[in-house]
């Protein structure tokens, strides 16, 4: 039922990406609001998917990267959904709804078969996953954001009529959803951190068999912490121009993904 | 019946003529249009670009009913001050009958013939005209059904094409671009730098859109000090705008004069000093009023007057490519009512043969109850046998007729059948007045199917 209801989501979020590409590649509104409709089912659905975890006598483990991608579609999906009650970036979904897709192929393919063995350790793994998950979620978002805005800059600075057609969310709106990622994505990655250490510990896991992916994920930790000072502007009383920003958002989710993916398949 | 729609736009008539023809409250000309007993409905449609009467006649009264309402109704319109020349006059007036009168209304509805193609407020003043039709009881089930399709046409012309997206005037473009920089201009600061006509036009629209403050440098302080009143604003001198650059999300310039009043050196100090703030910087000034390299500074987004037109030119062509696809489906509505006015139009007929079979049916078996002494019961069984051998005649005819009433040949079956059972022509039926000057109609009631048109 699972594997069924991801693959169900799936197709909802590719739904998305099509009629939302061809909203703002055409111009055509209604295409780009069944675009929104898309991947609110979508996540509909997807919410039920992940609901049924619970339901399993002997859930696979969170750990395993298909559920933690699929947790951090939800999470990601559901942020942007609710920031869209309060903000004119339905635009967004062209590139929310992608990568939402592509995520949910992934888990529908590989999601792990049922684990038997119940790890006495299992609250503070799936409350590491949960919340870096979470985090790198919203982080993400925030990169997109920042994407979007240079992108919607470029298109604006250009005084070609054809090229402001791709009707991109406001500079404004994008500044704001980079800002409201971040001011929330990171609490959720450094509650991430700490618990897995917790988690390491308590599973009587050596820390330093870890040693590579906590030393470069504290160094992620560490690149956000500056990013965030400068960009609510700490001690220098103004925040940060939304251009350095989106710059700022784009570059430190690089170095979160290489810190925390490409170091964790390399280990 | 028929229908028939006269009056005048803005391609025919200039604002000089039209304006003379326009009716504040066309309530008060209904009971002087209802007075005809020619007239079975009639609605009134008065917008700032165009005054057009549509008229349910009578059939043989359609001619009357044109030339009465281009040489009266329309001459009481106007009031008592001269017209001009007759033979001018008559070129600014445009008629359409019948289905062409339903096609018409439909691409007004839509907006396909308004001045700005695909503008919205036309529906909402075709909605008004229906309204207070209704209200004075000038509408039947013919034009009700009409207008109601004409509303139901213009939403799908405007859901299933784009007649209606893309800003298409200066102003509209301005805040257009703008809401691709600020989420809403709510809360934002507008600096307006002249304080001409292009300006005040592109402030109504952002103010429209709710912007709050607004602040006017002019050269001419005692202009200024005029827009600003008229706006709520705050006038000021030119030499104040390097620091009311720092506070304002938009500026509009528009100032005559040789040389640009912002140049790339000035505008990257304010920049420099407003820390990453967007500014939108719209430039309707001819010579242009800003530097074109101020576009390249960071987080300032310039545009000139060529700019806007061009956008605006832009979406209007693309309203103009859609209008194809919103023929088509006018057509096709058109053709749905169409095909429902055909059908109506064999009722009366259907009403008149069944009349008049019923007439023979009474008459023959009165005869035959004078010569036979029949008892009550053998009465109604002969009463019985009668009705049914005429229903059964009437049956295949009548069902035949319903159903070619739909069809595009519809009038000409109902001519044969009209011919082929003896039937009356309606202008033979009626005597009308030669003046066409009848009783009135207090109310308006379903006409077609009422038999009141045969």
């Amino acid at each position: 039922m699972i594997l069924t209801l991801h693959q169900i989501a799936a197709l909802f979020y590719l739904v998305a990406s099509l009629a939302a590409s061809y909203g703002i590649g055409m111009g055509h509104l209604r295409a780009r609001r069944f675009g929104v409709g898309a991947l609110g089912a979508g996540f509909l659905v997807h919410t039920l998917a992940l609901g049924f975890l619970h339901q399993e006598p002997t859930p696979p483990p969170l750990s395993d990267l298909p559920p933690a991608i699929s947790i951090m579609v939800w999470i990601s999906v559901l942020f942007f959904l609710l920031m869209r009650l309060r903000m004119r970036i339905s635009g967004l979904v062209v590139f929310v709804a992608p990568p939402a897709f592509i995520g949910t192929t992934y888990a529908a393919l590989y999601f792990p078969v049922a684990s038997e063995v119940v790890a006495k350790q299992e609250v503070w793994s799936h409350l590491h996953i949960l919340l870096s998950s979470g985090g790198f979620a919203l982080l993400a978002l925030a990169a997109g954001a920042g994407t979007v805005f240079l992108v919607a800059n470029r298109v604006l600075k250009d005084r070609r009529p054809k090229a402001r057609r791709l009707e991109l969310p406001s500079l404004e709106a994008l500044d704001r959803l980079n800002l409201i990622s971040l001011s929330v994505g990171f609490p959720l990655l450094t509650l991430g951190l700490i618990t897995g250490i917790l988690w390491s510990r308590v599973g009587e896991a050596e820390l330093a068999k870890h040693a590579p992916h906590v030393i470069s994920s504290t160094i992620a930790w560490g690149v956000y912490v500056g990013l965030l000072i400068a960009r609510l502007g700490v001690g220098k009383g103004y925040r940060q121009p939304p251009m350095q920003a989106a710059k700022s958002a784009i570059v430190g989710f690089v170095i979160l993904f290489v810190a925390i993916v490409i170091v964790g398949i390399l280990k | 019946v028929k229908l028939l729609l006269v009056g005048m736009n803005h391609r025919t008539a200039p604002v000089a003529f039209r304006e003379r023809f326009a009716v504040q409250d066309p309530s008060e000309f209904f009971p002087r249009l209802l007075a005809f007993e020619e007239i079975r409905e009639a609605a009134i449609i008065s917008t700032c670009n165009r005054i057009e009467v549509i008229l349910l006649l009578d059939r043989d009264r359609i001619d009357w009913g044109s030339e009465w309402l281009r040489y009266e109704f329309f001459r009481q319109l106007a009031g008592d001050e001269p017209l001009p020349a007759h033979d001018s006059l008559e070129q600014m007036f445009y008629e359409h009958r019948e289905r062409e009168v339903v096609r018409h209304l439909f691409r007004v509805s839509a907006s396909l013939d308004s001045l700005v193609v695909g503008e919205p407020q036309i529906l909402g003043q075709i909605k008004d005209a229906y309204r207070i039709a209704q209200e004075n009881k000038a509408l039947g089930k013919v034009l009700s059904r009409i207008f109601e399709h004409a509303f139901a046409t213009a939403k799908r012309v405007r859901h299933e094409t784009q007649i209606a997206e893309g800003a298409v005037s200066v102003a509209r473009v301005a805040v257009s671009l703008g809401k691709q920089i600020f989420e809403n201009f709510e809360g934002k600061t507008a600096l307006l730098i002249g304080a001409g006509e292009m300006i005040e036009a592109a402030v109504k629209a952002l103010q429209v859109e709710g912007l709050s403050s607004i602040r006017i440098a002019n050269r001419t302080f005692s202009r200024a000090e005029h827009l600003a009143a008229e706006f709520s604003g705050t006038a000021h001198t030119l030499e104040e705008i390097p620091t009311l650059l720092q506070e304002a999300d938009v500026v509009l310039t528009c100032i005559g004069g040789d040389g640009t009043i912002l140049d790339k050196p000035q505008m990257t100090g304010v920049a420099k000093l407003r820390r990453g703030k967007p500014l939108f910087v719209i430039d309707i000034g001819v010579p242009r009023n800003v530097a074109a390299d101020v576009g390249e500074i960071d987080n300032v987004y310039l545009y000139d007057v060529d700019d806007l037109s061009e956008a605006a030119e832009m979406n209007a062509q693309q309203r103009r490519e859609a209008m194809f696809l919103a023929e088509e489906i006018i057509l096709e509505e058109e053709a749905e009512v169409t095909r429902w006015l055909s059908s109506l139009q064999v009722v009366p007929t259907i009403r008149e043969l069944c009349a008049t079979a019923e007439q023979i049916r009474q008459q023959e078996q009165n005869k035959t109850f004078a010569r036979l002494d029949l008892d009550e019961q053998q009465q109604k069984a002969v009463e019985a046998l009668t009705r049914s051998i005429v229903n059964k005649l009437l049956h295949v005819p009548l069902v035949r007729l319903r159903e070619s009433g739909a069809s595009e040949d519809g009038a000409k079956h109902v001519e044969a059948a009209r011919h082929l059972f003896g039937l009356q022509h309606e202008e033979e039926e009626r005597n009308p007045s030669e003046g066409g000057q009848g009783e009135k109609i207090p109310v308006r009631s379903t006409s077609l199917s009422s038999g009141e048109d045969s």
